[in-house]
């Protein structure tokens, strides 16, 4: 029994240093390995969304925009062949960004708070053009169709544009007022009027992410004062005018 | 020398070392750091109500009764119980979102069901005191245990739930419309309730236009599937609750939103509404949390 207790010892005691090795072994290894492999622009830009996928929705989103402007402003097949191209083209650039940006980040030391820093500076504008799509009026198929439309078409295009703008105002308003309610009661006809109000007053063109929001508040502070207090009584006014001062300097913000 | 227990319990061990130190190594990398722009967005400054005005509307009356409610400088007026800016209640944030439903709903009364005078006083009794005292009703936990510790270690402990916000938003307006029903005549009431139903449909539609023009950026409706997703939007009961303007601030995210509100769309666009990301942002989330929440500028 003795040799045999001896060996059994000998072959624990190996057993116990390659595991502790491979303990050591796994721990440096794999943290290298996942630095490695961390693809920040999947996390960060795509939210954890796939490269294909996004890439197949900005694709799909392309084709709708066709669709709906082939509809409306009578395209020929030759300016929609053009401007898919067009389209295609600013994905293809996108994508370009995309991968300059993933070299720019591989490899990023996560505890690195400036090179995090750094990585998020070159990530950053990808992210705000992802979000806002790819189609706006830098875009390769804005200038195509510039180029490649006649005049009525862009009029109309542009008319489009102007009233889907206007709806999404309409939009900011109405829930602006809706919320005004948490702090003041509206009788129905003091609801309506004052979305009216509201609709009347103009800002000007494309509101810079995030801006938009404030749109409604911006147009109650441009409301003039003796309009307001045709509709509503004293007390109510207090709270307009808390509302009114309260926003005040977004209204320079809002009607850039 | 080891026994074979023993033997087999260092074998368990060193695996158990193994294994755990690959899966927190893999946890660790599947932990992104937000990027430094979320984090910022995430730093949503949560102000004590004690230092920056809450957008309570507290009535008058309450102050003169409560006496403890601070009202910024320049508000305190004394004709109406509307809305004055006040800093909360006790510098309790929740009684203060719950007193501001109060208040406001006592003034809209006010103003829709022509009250007499002792109406009015009735009215005037529903005040910060009394949104406070049903705020403040928690309630207990019905285990044994709980009940046990409870008798010798007294009412707050063992088992005390704090209450959920949504709750005791639930409880206060269900008791007040109960107390209204009680002060006003039947037909005061329908005008009330005819009113607020109002004002609810209104936020509905409100939501759902915010909804459809967020969608229409990626999805380019015509005429009728805007009438109609507006339509179906505003009867789907998960839109009175949505923060719908944040999502012109939040572009990459729409809301999930029911099939049944979507019929609508062509396949095409619903394809294209299946690959965009999904986010709910709520009312819930912002304003009838335990705090006051302001957002840094």
């Amino acid at each position: 029994m003795k040799p045999f207790a001896r060996l059994n010892d000998q072959l624990l005691r190996w057993q116990t240093i390659s595991i502790v090795w491979a303990f050591v072994y796994t721990v440096v290894f794999t943290n290298f390995v996942f630095a490695q492999q961390q693809d920040w622009i999947q996390s960060w830009l795509f939210n954890g969304r796939t490269e294909a996928s996004v890439r197949l929705g900005l694709q799909n989103q392309a084709e709708q925009k066709l669709t709906q402007l082939k509809e409306q402003c009578c395209l020929t097949e030759e300016q929609a062949t053009k401007l898919k191209l067009a389209a295609a083209g600013d994905v293809n650039r996108f994508f370009h960004e995309v991968e300059q940006a993933r070299k720019a980040t591989k490899g990023l030391d996560q505890q690195n708070q400036n090179a995090v820093q750094e990585a998020w500076a070159v990530v950053s504008p990808l992210t705000t053009r992802l979000n806002a799509g790819l189609y706006d009026e830098k875009s390769l198929f804005a200038k195509v169709m510039s180029s490649t439309l006649d005049a009525a078409q862009i009029d109309e295009y542009k008319r489009l544009l102007a009233e889907q703008l206007e709806r999404r105002h309409h939009a900011v308003v109405l829930t602006t007022v809706s919320t005004i309610e948490d702090s003041l009661p509206l009788i129905a006809d003091q609801r309506k009027k004052l979305v009216e109000l509201l609709d009347a007053q103009k800002v000007k063109g494309s509101q810079q992410q995030g801006m938009e929001t404030y749109v409604g508040y911006a147009k109650l502070a441009k409301v003039p004062e003796a309009e307001l207090e045709k509709l509503f009584d004293k007390e109510q006014m207090k709270v307009l005018k808390y509302l009114r001062e309260r926003y005040a300097p977004i209204v320079q913000m809002v009607d850039r | 020398m080891l026994s074979p227990v023993m033997i087999r319990a260092r074998w368990l061990f060193f695996q158990g070392l193994l294994l755990s130190s690959l899966f927190a190594t893999k946890a660790t990398y599947s932990q992104v750091p937000e990027p430094p722009q979320q984090v910022e967005a995430q730093q949503i400054k949560a102000q004590p109500v004690e230092a920056q005005p809450v957008e309570a509307q507290v009535a008058v009356q309450a102050v003169e009764v409560v006496g403890q409610v601070v009202v910024e400088e320049g508000f305190a007026v004394a004709e109406d119980a509307i809305q004055v800016f006040a800093m909360g209640v006790d510098g309790d944030p929740q009684a203060s979102k719950l007193l501001s439903k109060v208040a406001v709903d006592n003034a809209l009364v006010r103003r829709v069901c022509k009250l007499d005078a002792e109406q009015l006083k009735e009215l005037d009794l529903m005040d910060a005191k009394w949104v406070k005292g049903k705020a403040a009703a928690r309630k207990q936990a019905g285990n044994l245990a709980a009940g046990v510790l409870r008798v010798f270690a007294g009412p707050n402990l063992g088992g005390v739930q704090q209450d959920n916000p949504a709750e005791a938003a639930s409880r206060v307006m269900t008791s007040y419309k109960t107390k209204l029903k009680e002060i006003l005549k039947p037909e005061q009431f329908a005008v009330y309730e005819q009113n607020v139903k109002e004002r609810d449909v209104f936020r509905c539609q409100a939501n759902a236009e915010c909804v459809v023009a967020v969608l229409e950026d990626r999805l380019s409706f015509n005429e009728d599937q805007r009438k109609e997703l507006v339509k179906s939007l505003s009867e789907w009961s998960g839109i009175q609750k949505m923060q719908a303007t944040l999502y012109f601030q939040n572009q990459s995210y729409i809301p999930n939103l029911p099939a049944s509100a979507l019929k609508a769309l062509t396949p095409a666009q619903r394809k294209i509404l299946d690959g965009m990301q999904k986010a709910d942002f709520q009312f819930e989330m912002f304003n009838d949390g335990q705090e006051a929440i302001f957002i840094a500028q």
